[in-house]
């Protein structure tokens, strides 16, 4: 069943999307590989939204065209549908159900016999561990309950490939972790490929081995994780002393120190990644040397953030990276 | 011989088999039983309900002398004459027709309102499949109140005039199904309508109401077209006249003139139309 010719599930041709006279999504060449997690990342209002629903014929292309599995999206919608699973940005269900009847209807919805939906509604609740609720009014279900369902309904089918619009975004940190771990069992069990919108990129980095970032609807960033970080060139350390006017000027005697700045008695220091393992040396010298105490010293940007940030043209200066 | 016969069980269980298959895949069963399931679990079934059996529960029947002794034919007779009005001015007028309009705009508007449309496109589902199941819900809806309804109504009828079961039997099997076909018939225009009307606009209040007044609006108009000859029996009551008039007796004296067959296949076109709308306004519709 999970077979594919193509080697790209997902592809987008100048797919444009216009709401009256704002382009949204803009020439957009998306390319999503066979088995993998791929990440599509962008700011709150970038289009990931607007590309998941074109994708799924939600929404249809002012210009351009998607094939997925090497079809075309709207000639082939049904056919399409029968290998895709979706989970929408906020949890859309039918409220008045319980969790149980709620999948089973799901399943019954892609022709499954009524035998076939139960077993498979009671295994998806398992896998999102709501067995215990399976009898619970949706109404009466947590924030974080409903979104697991939502992702127990968007695995129902088993699908080859499972679309998921912001699958955390009404979670707790805990209730994070929980739900990529499960993302990540999915494909390691079922050989699924995911396609996942986020806004929040050390949960990405966690779990995808792709990503693609979209900004102001135009594609800025494409490819392997391992392949976009060998061309990050530099990294932001942060370093918090106890007299951080002492050190200063011995921190810009340094010379492989690109930057420095000072932001609530916080140093942000940007180096050539290379020379990594000489600040390391350096830093502890000079505090030591100095006589300040150290509190904090720490790579404040994963490569991928760095590689992220560089692509939107974004100035790292330090601090969280809020999109 | 044996051989014969054990293929002969294994193409039948493999022919039954495929036809369950092929069933299963006829999606539009699917949302017609949770259709049905959601809507009888609801309040509004009880209450849709009573509005229909309110003229059981209000009627006062007319004095009938010497009922105990009239003949069957005649009773059928007058059980029609009496029941025509109930049914052209309540079970298929407009009090019926803005339940029906309810009812029915209500099966896609919520889905779109409620945002749950966007399960029900990104299954491998026909819209037409959509549009057919709700459909076919709705009807079912009706059918589930109105049968008890006509059923408890007929009974009424029979125990007030101190009838009794073979009365009622001639009843069950004659005027009353074409009593509902009527009823049925005139609800689904208005229930075709209000879906078609759905899909165009989200709120299922305003394509209640948008049917009701589209339905008036038609027939003032008609009424006031100078060119058109007996203008007034082109109104929706009318037509319906005309069908029940087929087989009820409505006091002899042929009141509404026309072809029942035509006016038949007018609701059927138009019932038809409807459908085509909503299912073309859905495959057209975009959700952002």
């Amino acid at each position: 069943m999970h077979s594919s010719s193509t080697s790209y599930l997902i592809e987008t041709f100048g797919l444009t999307k216009f709401f009256g006279e704002q382009c949204v999504v803009h020439n957009l060449n998306l390319q999503v590989p066979s088995g993998t997690i791929f990440g599509f990342l962008g700011p709150n209002g970038a289009g990931k939204s607007t590309t998941i629903k074109l994708i799924l014929d939600l929404l249809r292309p002012t210009f351009g065209k998607i094939k997925i599995f090497g079809l075309d999206s709207i000639l082939y919608h049904r056919e399409i549908m029968t290998r895709i699973g979706y989970q929408p940005e906020k949890p859309i269900l039918y409220e008045n159900l319980n969790a149980f009847s709620f999948l089973k209807y799901m399943a019954r919805l892609y022709g499954f016999s009524p035998k076939d939906a139960y077993e498979r509604a009671k295994n998806a609740l398992e896998f999102v561990n709501l067995g215990r609720k399976a009898f619970t009014v949706i109404k009466n279900l947590s924030a974080g309950q409903k979104q697991r369902l939502a992702l127990a309904q968007a695995i129902i089918n088993d699908p080859e490939l499972l679309i998921l619009d912001e699958p955390t975004s009404n979670l707790d940190p805990l209730g994070r972790i929980e739900i990529m771990d499960k993302i990540k069992e999915l494909v390691k069990e079922k050989n699924m490929t995911v396609f996942i919108s986020s806004h929040i990129l050390p949960e990405i980095e966690r779990v995808c081995d792709y990503v693609a970032v979209i900004n102001n609807g135009r594609l800025v960033l494409q490819g392997k994780i391992s392949d976009l970080v060998k061309n990050v060139k530099d990294t932001l350390y942060m370093l918090t002393v106890s007299d951080p006017g002492i050190l200063k000027p011995e921190l810009e005697k340094l010379e492989y120190v690109k930057e420095i700045t000072l932001q609530d008695n916080t140093f942000y220091i940007s180096i050539d990644i290379d020379n990594v393992e000489l600040l390391w040396k350096d830093v502890p010298k000079l505090v030591s040397s100095l006589n300040l105490v150290l509190r904090e010293f720490k790579s404040v940007r994963s490569p991928l953030e760095k590689s992220f940030l560089d692509a939107l043209g974004v100035k790292d200066v330090g601090g969280h990276i809020i999109l | 011989m044996l051989e014969g016969t054990s293929s002969f069980k294994e193409e039948s269980i493999a022919l039954v088999n495929k036809i369950i298959r092929r069933i299963y895949n006829w999606k539009f069963l699917t949302i017609l039983s949770m259709e049905i399931n959601t809507f009888v679990k609801s309040k509004k079934f009880i209450a849709i309900f009573v509005i229909f059996l309110f003229p059981v529960l209000v009627m006062s029947f007319p004095p009938l002398e010497n009922a105990s002794k009239i003949s069957l034919s005649s009773f059928l007779r007058f059980f029609e004459e009496n029941t025509s009005d109930e049914i052209l001015s309540y079970w298929a007028g407009i009090p019926a027709q803005v339940i029906a309009a309810m009812v029915a705009s209500e099966m896609i508007a919520r889905e779109l309102d409620k945002e749950t449309i966007k399960l029900l496109f990104t299954k491998p589902l026909r819209k037409a499949e959509i549009v057919i199941g709700k459909f076919l819900a709705f009807v079912m809806i009706l059918l589930l109140v109105l049968i008890p309804v006509l059923i408890t109504y007929s009974t009424v009828f029979v125990l007030t005039y101190e009838k009794g079961y073979e009365e009622l039997l001639a009843i069950l099997s004659s005027s009353f199904w074409w009593g509902l076909g009527v009823i049925l018939l005139s609800l689904c225009f208005v229930g075709s309508l209000a879906i078609a009307m759905s899909t165009i606009l989200k709120r299922s209040l305003y394509a209640a109401l948008a049917t009701i007044l589209l339905i008036i609006a038609v027939q003032l108009l008609i009424v006031t077209l100078p060119f058109l000859k007996n203008a007034d029996t082109y109104t929706f009551a009318y037509q319906l006249g005309v069908i029940l008039e087929e087989v009820y007796y409505l006091g002899g004296s042929n009141i509404y003139k026309g072809d029942p067959y035509l006016s038949f296949t007018f609701f059927m076109v138009s019932i038809i139309a409807s459908l085509i709308v909503a299912e073309v306004t859905l495959v057209r519709k975009e959700v952002p």
